[in-house]
């Protein structure tokens, strides 16, 4: 009895005619979508070509991420994680980041210097919540998924301590610091094609001064995905920042406002 | 000429060394068999034997009517090939403790990055439902010893044995005359010391005991620091693993039915769990020198599950835990770490793809021996022959030290006997050089295959891991191909 | 090689001695004694030849003394002398640093781990100057200093594999020093746009090459013994073959 299979001929298959090709496998954890093939090769062209012509319809760009996140990346993550004391703790908690979890108003309250106050103050200034995030579904190992998800969920807290906005520029130079430190295709692939749709001079400011920012930044920092964010809450900014490795890039809002703001002339030049 | 006349009194004060036409170093399982084969040999039992041990022999002799309660933890996996010399040929067979022997009928062997890419071995190949039989390497020997005893009482030349007797010195009668020769101008006129001993060039082994043979032929089985290779001049080649190879008697959660010998091949070497009787089981770690150490100093408590982990848990997390334990060898913290990381994998799936987990370990089995391979230019010399480690040392990834041992004696008796039929004098290279013939390239392919498994598992390179796993399964796929390999292994 | 002649001049040895401890810069000379004082000035001013000018405004000499210098006997310019006793007076340093003999460098005992430290305890010596480095790369890379500057390189890499411990008397020997040579290389310019703190990122970098140094010696021993072996194999397998009557 090999393997649980029989040496003759099994009469109970001829009465299983019912279920003649091979049907879609189960879900492996709740709100998980099984795809074949096939389906994750259209998920993944449709949704490429969706996210260049409209980056802001959040489903195509959660439909590349999932689609390109192939096993052999997410399964590095998880060694990156499983080799560190804190990533393993994260793997077991499985914290969730929603506004439940996080009590906003006592983020408020900390001090201005903390990773806390400066997550909620930016929550603040750009106007997001926290509650956006989509839950991972096309992805199919459970512990992968998970993994996924709280790259997802850590996204804010990047922008946080980058202070980058949510407008279009700083969406990108943060998907640029991610990939060069998680390594998530999906980031890669966004920060090759993103800026092209953008103006000669929001294009100049990016490559000029926020890639190799985001490249110098996120090849020399620590992991980020090992950070388990809600213990820190109540550490100093920038001592956090000097730990791990991770500079802060020239205020975007700011440096957008100084240069909308310079006559013609002199616009030319300083570009 | 006075110090031909030291010589001749020196001389004529210690013994004279006692003729015997084979003198075999070492009681190792190759020593044994030697002699045992020797004596049951039609052709050759006339021959005066004498063996001699360095160390002692009463556990040998003790175990036939007293075996431990435990296995011991030097387990060897024998082939059907060299069962069958040995029930046949040797004839020893019948006085081994078959309660202490475990036959297996199937060997699986798994890669540690992907544990789908895996070759399972079936004994259906040949037939006998035996692919290879773990038996204690004491179990071997006593049964040598048994049968030597019996051909002893009908013998007109019993063997000898002698144990606890270490060579101090072996020494060529040529050499030595020549460089009395040396020293000063040859006085033609004075008696020469040598005269009328026609055997001048019969080695002289000098015991410990304050005893001397001189032997027709000496055979070294006497390990991979062998005095009769140096003695010979033979160079050796090779290279140490920089590995170690652990072993202890462990105990499984309950008697495995399945008669299934596990292997896993992890980056730092593979482990092999192979079940004895009842709920034992021995396990050989080869592992790298700070890991060995590791194993060794481990708690009693963790070290089973440790080796559950090993076998089924991913590399990451396995590093993770031996940090852990290198910092404190007894944190029940990894017992957690094990558990948790457990769980992750499908109960069906650790039922039929992974061995049964350990339950505990036998107190004081844990053992470690440095890993190398070598191999003798020559396996014969003038009046000199090597088997067993004295003339290679191999990999214990496929099990095949000892089984090696065996067809050196195999093939070693088959010169001899041809030797000794024809009336040649069975020291001489002509009889000895068709042994070194027959048996040098078989051992020199089986020392290069395990020797580049041992290569090939060892990293963790991407596109090598793939190119392995997919080898592995391609090779799991055609069953054609393994019966054959099975089949030259087992020599059918 | 490069430097012989000059040096018996000066009494310093082309081969290491630990009886002698080698001198590598003399301290007699006036152009010794001004470029001592102006290397100082380096942190401030960088490898520019403002450092010697305030240096012998300091010894309260004549303005006029920098002649002493720029008609030298090698030719060299005011800023390639300034690089060049840079180079040697650190050397020195480190040379002086390893014979002390209560340095915690002779607690390590592995050849590889002491080349880290050496190469880390050199590059610590350029901590101070470290933005100016370019400047002084420019120096050394112009074609008409490229020979000193490569026997600079030479002596420095030479001294840093003898006192790891270095002793092999085949072409690993050049090996060695080629891989100490480009490690140091490209540690020096890493450390030129290093923002790290204590520029930690620098180190992290020394001990990733010479650990890649170390495996790669190890691999081609691997491979060597192997092709060895094989060679020996293939002989002693005729052999017995032919041993056949």
């Amino acid at each position: 009895m090999e393997s649980g299979k029989l040496h003759y001929k099994d009469v109970n298959s001829t009465f299983n005619v019912d279920k003649p090709y091979k049907s879609r496998s189960k879900p492996n954890y709740p709100g998980h979508v099984p795809l074949n093939a096939f389906e994750k090769l259209l998920m993944m062209a449709g949704s490429s070509i969706g996210s260049y012509l409209h980056p802001e319809r959040n489903e195509f760009i959660v439909g590349l991420g999932e689609s390109t996140a192939f096993t052999p990346v997410l399964r590095r993550l998880q060694r990156q994680m499983l080799s560190d004391p804190v990533g393993r703790q994260i793997l077991r908690e499985r914290p969730r980041i929603t506004s439940e979890s996080l009590d906003l108003d006592y983020l408020r309250l900390l001090p201005k210097n903390t990773i806390g106050s400066a997550y909620i103050q930016w929550l603040d200034r750009e106007g997001v919540s926290p509650d956006t995030r989509v839950p991972v579904r096309y992805i199919d190992d459970e512990e992968l998924a998970y993994i996924y998800q709280r790259y997802r969920e850590c996204h804010d807290f990047y922008h946080a301590i980058t202070g980058l906005p949510i407008i279009i520029e700083g969406e990108i130079a943060v998907k640029v610091l991610e990939f060069t430190n998680i390594g998530i295709p999906m980031l890669g692939l966004g920060g090759l094609f993103a800026p092209l749709r953008l103006r000669p001079k929001q294009r100049e400011r990016l490559y000029g001064i926020y890639y190799p920012w985001a490249f110098k930044s996120g090849l020399n920092s620590k992991p980020l995905i090992n950070v388990y964010w809600e213990k820190i809450l109540e550490q100093d900014i920038n001592e956090f920042r000097r730990d791990m490795g991770i500079e802060q890039p020239p205020d975007l809002r700011e440096l957008r406002r100084k240069q909308k703001k310079l006559p013609e002339p002199e616009r030319e030049n300083a570009n | 000429m006075w110090k031909a006349v030291r010589t001749l009194t020196s001389r004529a004060t210690t013994s004279q060394p006692r003729l015997r036409d084979v003198v075999i170093i070492g009681g190792g399982p190759a020593g044994l068999s030697l002699l045992a084969a020797l004596k049951s040999s039609r052709v050759t039992r006339d021959l005066q034997c004498t063996l001699v041990e360095g160390g002692s022999l009463a556990s040998v002799q003790n175990f036939a009517s007293n075996p431990p309660e435990e296995y011991t933890n030097r387990v060897v996996s024998l082939t059907p090939k060299t069962i069958e010399f040995m029930q046949e040929k040797i004839g020893n067979w019948a006085y081994i403790n078959e309660e202490r022997v475990k036959v297996y009928d199937s060997i699986v062997a798994y890669d540690s990055q992907d544990s789908d890419s895996r070759i399972s071995f079936d004994a259906s190949a040949i037939g006998t439902g035996t692919l290879a039989a773990m038996c204690e390497n004491i179990n071997i020997q006593a049964s040598l010893w048994e049968r030597i005893q019996e051909l002893n009482m009908t013998s007109d030349v019993p063997a000898e044995i002698m144990d606890n007797v270490k060579v101090e010195k072996i020494q060529s009668p040529v050499e030595f005359s020549a460089s009395e020769a040396l020293d000063e101008l040859p006085d033609l006129l004075e008696v020469d010391p040598t005269d009328g001993m026609s055997e001048l060039d019969w080695p002289i082994i000098h015991l410990s005991n304050g005893e001397s043979l001189q032997a027709r032929l000496l055979v070294g089985a006497d390990g991979y620091n062998s005095p009769a290779r140096k003695f010979a001049g033979i160079q050796s080649r090779g290279w140490m693993y920089d590995r170690f190879g652990v072993v202890a008697t462990i105990k499984l959660c309950y008697e495995d039915y399945r008669s299934i010998g596990w292997q896993r091949f992890l980056t730092t070497g593979p482990l092999a769990i192979l079940p004895l009787r009842d709920d034992n089981a021995t396990i050989v770690w080869s592992s790298t020198p700070e890991l060995s150490q590791l194993l060794l100093k481990v708690d009693p408590e963790i070290f089973p599950h440790l080796v559950n982990a090993a076998m089924t848990l991913e590399e990451v997390d396995l590093n993770y835990i031996y940090k852990l334990l290198e910092v404190d060898p007894s944190d029940k913290s990894v017992l957690g770490e094990i558990e948790w990381r457990l769980s992750k994998i499908k109960l069906l799936e650790l039922d039929s793809k992974y061995p049964l987990p350990v339950r505990e370990l036998v107190e004081g089995s844990r053992a470690r021996f440095p890993l190398k391979m070598s191999h003798a230019d020559t396996y014969v010399a003038p009046r000199v022959a090597l088997i067993g480690d004295a003339a290679h040392t191999i990999h214990p990834l496929a099990g095949q030290g000892l089984n090696m041992g065996q067809t050196d004696v195999a093939h070693l008796m088959a010169a001899l006997e041809k030797g000794a039929k024809r009336g040649m004098d069975v020291g001489s290279t002509l009889v000895l050089e068709e042994y070194y013939a027959n048996a040098w390239p078989g051992n020199h392919v089986l020392l290069g295959v395990c020797d580049k498994l041992h290569k090939i598992f060892s990293t963790d390179f991407t596109p090598l891991v793939y190119l392995r796993g997919f080898g592995m399964k391609t090779l799991n796929s055609l069953g054609v191909v393994k019966d054959l390999m099975i089949k030259l292994v087992s020599g059918n | 090689m490069f430097r012989t002649s000059l040096n018996l001049l000066k009494g310093s040895r082309a081969y290491h001695s630990v009886q002698h401890p080698s001198r590598i810069i003399s301290t007699k000379g006036i152009d010794a004694v001004v470029l001592k004082q102006a290397i100082t000035h380096i942190p401030k001013y960088g490898f520019d030849s403002l450092c010697i000018t305030q240096a012998i405004r300091e010894l309260e000499y004549p303005d006029s003394l920098v002649l002493a210098l720029t008609s030298s006997a090698s030719g060299d310019s005011l800023e390639f002398q300034l690089v060049k006793y840079w180079l040697q007076s650190q050397r020195q340093k480190l040379n002086d640093s390893v014979v002390e003999p209560s340095n915690e460098f002779h607690q390590i005992s592995n050849e590889y781990e002491r080349t880290k430290f050496l190469l880390k305890q050199r590059l610590l010596y350029n901590e101070p100057v470290a933005h100016h480095l370019g400047g002084a790369l420019a120096q050394l890379v112009t074609p008409y200093n490229v020979q000193t500057s490569m026997g600079e390189l030479h002596a420095l890499a030479d001294d840093i594999a003898f006192f790891a411990g270095d002793e092999s008397n085949d072409f690993a020997w050049y090996t060695k020093r080629f891989g100490i040579s480009t490690i140091y290389v490209g540690a020096e310019l890493f450390m030129m746009q290093d923002s790290s703190s204590n520029f930690k990122a620098t180190y992290n970098f020394v001990d990733g090459k010479v650990d890649e140094l170390r495996n790669l010696g190890a691999g081609y021993n691997n491979v060597e013994q192997w092709t060895l072996f094989n060679a020996v194999s293939l002989v002693n397998l005729i052999k017995s073959q032919l041993t056949r009557g």
